[in-house]
């Protein structure tokens, strides 16, 4: 008893209230100098240029492949083809593993997205047409890692299908 | 709007109580081996002493430790009545409640290993310097207390340590515990439902200061917060903000710095505080951008830090009474009996204090210490004190094959879990199917740690199929919220179908 009246005295005494007070408020303050006001509550948006499924995906990296190899460009409104292609990477394993899709197959889907990243790597920081020939410069790699996507696709094209096309 | 600020905060502080209840008592016991068994001496031995290694022993036996920021308060009050240097006390104080092994092992198989030994790499810097500095600027801050006298050998050593736990709970250590928990409460009502929810983007250059901010006064237990990293981990949130939350919300609170400043005054309580939170800051700037994780996709929003927010919108029609309900209605069996056990605990101790105060039950205690017994080994105190604290670890380490089941066992319950939330959300049972939600996402992440812990490894195949569940399971949830029928009722079949594929993957 001793001990906790001791205690309790010890944080009642008026500077210790008074700081604790002070904090108190210098912190409520920060905090509400740091957040904006309550918000909506978020959604999960789907990017408009996510692909479909896999095989819509693998097609898509084809042309995107196409048109960083054909110099073309594009209007300022349209995502980037160097995001665009770094958020198809990024998707890539995950939509082929959202399927029925066995794991000895998807290790090779995850393989070549790996190592596509590891290619991307090298125009990551660079700009304009340097990267375009940063990405020339390895588009031997680029292919072969490609073709093994696209080899999943066709190979497995079944497991691909939306559900109510597969057979039970 | 005062009705929803009240409601919401006495909500949060039973849930932090909810999840502090074990180490707490954890803490209550540690504090009682110190000063009954192993004694004062052997306690600064056990930290270092005056040494150099006063401050790296400290860290290492907090990271073995299993307590939380508020179960340590015992045990820094018998550190300082010990004699530990200041310095070791504060390292202790913030090591402890970060990692332990559950916590570890988790944090190894569901964030990115690398960032971890980081974090725990960074976390040994911060308590190095601040620890260092408060020795150096502050020496003979710490205050040698005599000695107890031995207690006698037999079960009396262990009433013994019972009794110092219990004069803590019902005394001492109760009045920081509260103040710890007024921060949680303070959080709760200054933070609108959801406020947290894209405050820790990666890539926003304000994530660490905010979350350095709101980690201050929030309580995290070591598993809670280390879930909560995995988390932002996986969205692709920022790493400096994690590192915040893991050192200053899992690490500190309001009643360790209350603590401070009554045991050592404003001025250097204020100093300490700056500095750790200066180096929290440089560091958590310094691993954002190297240790950001490749690949991970950004979520745009977050949901792991709602529960330091208030639980309720401006929408909800009675916060009260749904304040009430959900303490009475989600509370399972086991967490009430550790609430009660805890709360039998504090009264008693307070009884003990209340008509105990000269301590005469000690002075029995302490009767004929050196009666020899005939067949029994006698130990000296402070070797049971050393067997105690490794028991303790050795007991954590094993608590670890409880706290994640073998995968059969995961499975059986996630297939329950799942018949849950899918049939819930197929007839529109939107709360039952919130109240799922949750206990499903943690399943399919201790099945990962089962993994690692039972076979050394987890193939990045099991690990993307629990991923693609989870994901599954936030839209799923986001819908259920909405009360989008339509939906919610795809979203189920979707889930069904990728929980049928993780069970494909890890059943092999």
């Amino acid at each position: 008893m001793i001990r906790a009246s001791r205690t309790l005295r010890a944080f009642s005494r008026p500077r210790t209230r008074r700081s604790l007070a002070s904090l108190g408020i210098l912190w409520t303050l920060i905090l509400a100098g740091c957040l904006q006001g309550p918000m909506e509550e978020p959604e999960h948006v789907t990017p408009a240029h996510r692909p479909v499924d896999y095989p819509a995906a693998v097609a898509r990296l084809d042309v995107l492949i196409q048109e960083i190899e054909s110099d073309s460009t594009r209007d300022a409104a349209t995502i980037d083809v160097f995001a665009e292609w770094t958020d198809l990477i990024r998707w890539l394993p995950d939509m082929a593993g959202d399927s029925d899709l066995k794991e000895p197959d998807w290790n090779r889907v995850n393989e070549a997205t790996r190592q596509l990243e590891q290619v991307g790597r090298a125009w990551e920081k660079l700009e304009g047409d340097s990267r375009r020939s940063a990405f020339r410069s390895s588009i031997k790699a680029i292919r072969e890692s490609w073709m093994t996507l696209d080899e999943v696709a066709r190979e497995h094209a079944a497991v691909f299908r939306p559900p109510q096309e597969q057979q039970p | 709007m005062i009705e929803m600020v009240l409601s919401g905060a006495v909500l949060r502080v039973f849930q932090a109580l909810l999840q502090a209840f074990p180490t707490i008592i954890v803490g209550l016991l540690v504090a009682g081996v110190f000063r009954r068994l192993l004694g004062y001496s052997a306690t600064r031995r056990l930290f270092g002493g005056n040494s150099w290694r006063a401050i790296p022993q400290a860290w290492a036996l907090g990271m073995l430790l299993p307590v939380c920021s508020l179960g340590v308060i015992p045990v820094i009050r018998e550190m300082r009545r010990a004699g530990v240097s200041g310095g070791a006390i504060l390292a202790f104080a913030l090591t402890a409640p970060l990692f332990n092994p559950i916590s570890i092992l988790y944090g190894l198989t569901l964030a990115d290993p690398i960032v971890i030994f980081a974090f725990s790499a960074c976390s040994l810097l911060v308590v190095t310097v601040v620890g260092v500095a408060w020795d150096r600027l502050y020496p003979g801050t710490d205050r040698e207390t005599p000695e107890l006298p031995p207690v006698a050998v037999g079960y009396k050593r262990m009433i013994a340590v019972a009794v110092a736990g219990l004069r803590e709970i019902g005394g001492g250590a109760t009045v920081p515990i509260a103040i710890g928990l007024v921060g949680v409460a303070l959080l709760a009502a200054v933070l609108p439902h959801g406020m947290l929810q894209s405050s820790a983007e990666g890539g926003d250059p304000w994530a660490p200061l905010v979350m350095t901010i709101v980690a201050i006064p929030a309580y995290a237990t070591p598993i809670t917060a280390m879930s909560q990293v995995a988390s932002m981990f996986q969205h692709g949130n920022s790493v400096g903000a994690a590192f915040s939350l893991l050192v200053l919300g899992a690490g500190a609170n309001l009643g360790i710095v209350a603590w401070m400043a009554v045991n050592y005054g404003w001025r250097r309580t204020s100093f300490w505080f700056t500095v750790l939170v200066a180096i929290v800051v440089a560091l958590a700037y310094g691993v954002d951008r190297p240790l950001h994780p490749r690949g991970a996709e950004p979520a745009g929003h977050t949901h792991a830090f709602d529960g330091y927010c208030c639980p309720y919108q401006e929408s909800t029609r009675s916060p009260a009474q749904a304040t009430v309900e959900t303490i009475f209605g989600k509370t399972l069996r086991h967490e009430w009996m550790g609430l009660g056990v805890l709360f039998l605990l504090a009264l008693t101790g307070f009884c003990l204090n209340r008509f105990d105060a000269t301590g005469r039950i000690e002075a029995w205690l302490e009767q004929s210490p050196d009666q020899k017994l005939k067949y029994d080994l006698v130990l000296p105190p402070a070797a049971l004190g050393a067997i105690s604290l490794a028991g303790l670890v050795a007991f954590s380490v094993f608590g670890c094959f409880l706290y994640y089941p073998p995968v059969e066992e995961i499975l059986a319950d996630l297939q329950a879990v799942n018949a849950e939330v899918v049939t819930a959300a197929n007839s529109q049972s939107w709360e039952h199917a919130l109240l799922w939600i949750p206990f499903y996402d943690d399943w399919t992440r201790k099945l990962q740690v089962s993994v690692v812990l039972r076979g050394g490894k987890i193939s990045e195949y099991q690990r993307m199929r629990a991923r693609i569940l989870r994901d599954k399971l936030e839209i799923l949830e986001h819908e259920v919220e909405d009360q989008e029928v339509e939906e919610s009722q795809k979203m189920a079949i979707e889930v069904q179908r990728s929980y049928r594929r993780l069970v494909a993957a890890y059943r092999k």
